[in-house]
């Protein structure tokens, strides 16, 4: 389904990310399905990538693993012109403010309502789902229908 | 460092990253072998970033951040520039070190990235000539405190007084030994000015009021600009400007006329107790107005009260500037701009040395508009 919904999009994510996603494996194995995504390419930052990614760390604070995959995809976005999906609301605020355009998973989901790709229904399903491995999302799947009309992301 | 990437030899980036690695792990007096255990790393990876050979990736980078105890800041992105700055490397005579340095780099790093981010504003604050005497002194210390209206009675909130006048102070814990304080000033975008300091938070309370009024008072005369004085006598001119704002002429005057008949020792307690200044400077600032002689300072100095001896005559003090703390002004410019939401939990957190901890951040922030994806 995120396959469908990302078509048309070059996709890219940073190694950063997967080791995230390692990270919270063991807790939530259905993180894995991630790994076998083939639209999805990984781009090593390069050494000034790099440096902005601290740059953004830095601002976002925390410890030394709290972030990373927000800053790497931040700094790809950024140097590549595309737009960095990233559903932590302070990593947004930290590519709006550097000027990085920027959108979350519920963005890229109801663009897919919006297009015509999926049904609301089947939409209200990929939202369950990725709720159920603990990913910040502002609304759960039955509410997401209300909730993205009235965040204007359906028209 | 980088601020046109396209510039500049990715070679060129990497060695100065590495440098800065090097630079960090011997100052923290660990060898390669231990660093790259502590972070997770083969030896052989981080002698290759160290010489610039090898690109470190954010992970890495922060893992060493974090096992040195710097900023990753501190790694890629150089320092702000300074218009004046009082760290060890240019002032021998002002007691310093590496910590209380290290301290004072972050603290910098953050206000220019508070001050960007529209939190602080830099504003104009004149700069005060250097006084050339001990009147000097006193009288500049009496416009300070006319200005703001503070009479010749003890300065209660301290910290409030000194952001107020355009300083910004982080009291943090460090060794004992790091030494008292240092500040720094930092040119605004509005040219405006910004000092910031940096208050041991191991001293006692009477030393980190002395000391942060020592750090204001070479803020206000920018005395790094006045290179026909000596550093020494400079010195000299701003604790007695410290001694006078802390103590003004009348106020211990009229504790010297309330206790004189109980002795020299009385009014220094009470000089020390309600003004809240260590034992030494009350009894300093008794000789400095010829209250007493040298010979008696000397002996009062060494019969220092115990607070036992305060409580006894009913006199008794709260203690301020105590680490972690920063001042007011500060706090609220932080969490405002953390319930606004352009500051994480961490971030706020950080920025305010742990003051207050993640359960007692504001419950509410402000609602945002989620993003809109545009159609491929």
């Amino acid at each position: 389904m995120l396959a469908a919904l990302s078509d048309g999009y070059e996709c890219l994510t940073a190694p950063e990310v997967f080791a995230e996603a390692q990270r919270g494996l063991a807790e939530h194995p259905a993180i894995g399905n991630l790994f076998a995504v083939r639209w999805l390419a990984i781009l090593e930052l390069d050494i000034f990538e790099a440096v902005r990614a601290a740059t953004f760390k830095s601002e976002l604070g925390g410890g030394a693993i709290e972030h990373l995959g927000e800053c790497a995809v931040l700094a790809l976005a950024e140097s590549h012109g595309m737009t960095a999906v990233i559903d932590d609301r302070d990593g947004r605020r930290t590519g709006t403010r550097h000027g990085v355009a920027v959108a979350g998973s519920l963005s890229l989901v109801a663009r897919g309502v919006r297009d015509g790709i999926i049904e609301m229904r089947a939409a209200t399903d990929v939202v369950e789902m990725l709720k159920a491995t603990d990913m910040y999302l502002p609304t759960s799947g039955a509410d997401f229908p209300a909730w993205a009309r009235a965040e204007g992301l359906l028209t | 460092m980088c601020d046109n990437p396209t510039m500049v030899d990715r070679s060129v980036a990497q060695r100065r990253i590495g440098e800065r690695v090097a630079e960090a792990r011997a100052e923290a007096s660990l060898t390669q072998a231990v660093l790259a255990v502590l972070v997770g790393m083969e030896r052989t990876q981080l002698v290759r970033v160290e010489a610039g050979d090898r690109k470190v990736t954010v992970a890495e980078l922060a893992a060493i951040a974090a096992a040195l105890g710097r900023s990753i800041e501190w790694f890629v992105n150089d320092a702000p520039a300074a218009v004046v700055s009082r760290r060890r490397d240019q002032a021998p005579a002002h007691d310093s070190s590496q910590a209380l340095d290290l301290a004072l780099d972050r603290a910098a790093r953050d206000v220019r990235f508070l001050v960007e981010l529209g939190a602080l504003v830099d504003r104009p604050v004149d700069i005060l000539p250097v006084p050339t005497s001990y009147a000097e002194a006193e009288g500049l210390a009496a416009d300070v405190r006319g200005r703001l209206g503070l009479g010749d009675g003890p300065i209660d909130d301290l910290g409030a007084v000194v952001e107020a006048l355009g300083l910004v102070w982080y009291a943090e814990n460090l060794d004992p030994v790091a030494g008292d304080g240092a500040c720094v000033e930092l040119s605004g975008p509005n040219g405006g000015r910004v000092g910031v300091a940096i208050i041991n938070g191991a001293c006692e309370p009477g030393r980190r009021r002395w000391t942060l009024v020592h750090e204001l008072g070479h803020f206000l005369m920018g005395d790094a600009y006045a290179a026909e004085h000596p550093a020494g006598d400079v010195e000299k001119q701003i604790n007695a400007f410290v001694a006078h704002l802390l103590m003004p002429r009348a106020g211990v005057e009229r504790l010297w006329r309330a206790h004189s008949d109980d002795g020299p020792r009385r009014v220094a307690i009470a000089l020390a107790a309600r003004y809240r200044v260590s034992w030494s400077a009350a009894c300093n600032q008794l000789r400095n107005l010829d209250r007493v002689p040298a010979s008696l300072r000397d002996q009062l100095v060494a019969d220092a009260p115990t607070r036992g001896d305060f409580l006894a005559i009913g006199e008794s003090w709260s203690e301020d500037l105590r680490a972690p703390s920063v001042p007011p002004q500060y706090s609220q410019a932080v969490l405002g701009r953390y319930v606004a939401g352009d500051l994480s939990s961490s971030r706020a957190i950080e920025l305010l040395r742990g003051a207050i901890g993640p359960d007692e951040l504001p419950a509410v922030r402000a609602a945002e508009r989620y993003p809109r994806l545009p159609s491929p």
